[in-house]
């Protein structure tokens, strides 16, 4: 018994630890996805800034910030359709009020058009 | 007391809708000409307002409404009286009509977009691993009677793995977007009173298609009316 017990510890250890490189390679996959969107963005390669963010956005599916940037790419590209529903990602995912306010003021503009 | 709370309600709905305000009783499809005023640069941001003004002709113009675009800014007041006595002081003789109005912009923001670095820090705190091995060992002895008995003596090692930790930065970049914002207003030119005004603001990844979609914003309800 006190075996399983320690080995069933020594388990949940390592996949604790595991769990976390994990997580911290993940968000370093992010910010470096970001990085390349924005300065794809800063040569107006728009396309290729979309690429870049929408990696992004597989890696972590509720970052309202990643969805507020893909909305914005997709404004530039004139795909307004597919900014409303970025916009209302980021809207639902949103915790600022002032991210909140921009989502809201985007979706009423693009659906006005 | 009811209808004290009636006007508040009322207040507090008009006051928090962003929908623009328009004098009522105006017949707005009867304008003929806009004439559109030099707006003021937003703080130090020079140029700004020559920018806002030249979008707001170009959406105006597509609206299929006469222009005309002031060079000088002479108080409206000034102008207005001046235009009146049939006396006006600028080089270009634009003759305020009762159909014409007059567009007055003020940019209430004005941001070019910005690359923001924040460096991140992770820091590893380090961690010890113990790994404890048990090891069960069967130990016979004989009693006084000369029969076997076995135990088990149980003996553990502790192996102690010490990591120090340590500091790894990294840097996440942000976007912060072009942002532009104005109040527009449109004035009777014969009396100087507001006829509608709206407030609007946008933003983009670039300046100019902030200000693009600022000024059509803006200026989009106007279009229903002037028809």
């Amino acid at each position: 018994m006190k075996k399983w017990v320690l080995l069933l510890s020594l388990l949940l250890s390592f996949s604790i630890l595991d769990a976390t490189i994990a997580e911290r390679g993940q968000t370093e996959k992010i910010n470096d996805s970001i990085k390349k969107s924005v300065i794809a963005i800063q040569d107006q390669d728009y396309e290729q800034a979309l690429i870049f963010i929408q990696e992004a956005k597989d890696l972590d599916t509720k970052n309202a910030e990643i969805y507020q940037m893909e909305g914005q790419i997709l404004e530039m590209l004139g795909k307004n359709e597919d900014a409303i529903n970025a916009w209302e990602n980021c809207l639902k995912y949103a915790d600022s009020d002032s991210l909140k306010n921009e989502a809201e003021v985007h979706i009423k503009h693009l659906r006005n058009k | 007391m009811k209808r004290l709370l009636y006007i508040l309600f009322i207040f507090i709905f008009f006051s928090c809708t962003d929908k623009p305000v328009i004098k009522p009783g105006f017949e707005f499809s009867k304008v003929k000409t806009i004439v559109v005023y030099p707006t003021p640069d937003y703080k130090s941001f020079a140029g700004s307002g020559s920018i806002i003004n030249k979008s707001i002709v170009y959406h105006l113009m597509k609206m299929g409404v006469n222009v005309v675009e002031r060079a000088t800014t002479p108080a409206l007041i000034k102008e207005v009286t001046l235009s009146q006595t049939g006396i006006t002081n600028n080089t270009i003789n634009v003759n305020l009509i009762s159909s014409d109005v007059v567009l007055l912009c003020t940019i209430t923001e004005f941001k070019d977009y910005n690359v923001i670095v924040i460096p991140v820090i992770t820091e590893n705190k380090g961690s010890i691993v113990t790994t404890v091995k048990t090891v069960d060992e069967p130990i016979i002895s004989k009693d006084d009677s000369g029969n076997e008995k076995i135990y088990y003596e149980t003996t553990t090692t502790e192996t102690k793995k010490s990591d120090e930790g340590s500091l790894t930065k990294t840097e996440k970049i942000e976007y912060d977007p072009s942002r532009v914002g104005v109040t527009i207003q449109f004035l009777n030119a014969s009396r100087g009173d507001v006829l509608w005004t709206n407030s609007y603001w946008y933003s983009s990844l670039s300046l100019s298609n902030a200000v693009n979609e600022c000024i059509y914003g803006s200026l989009k309800p106007l279009k229903k009316l002037l028809k």
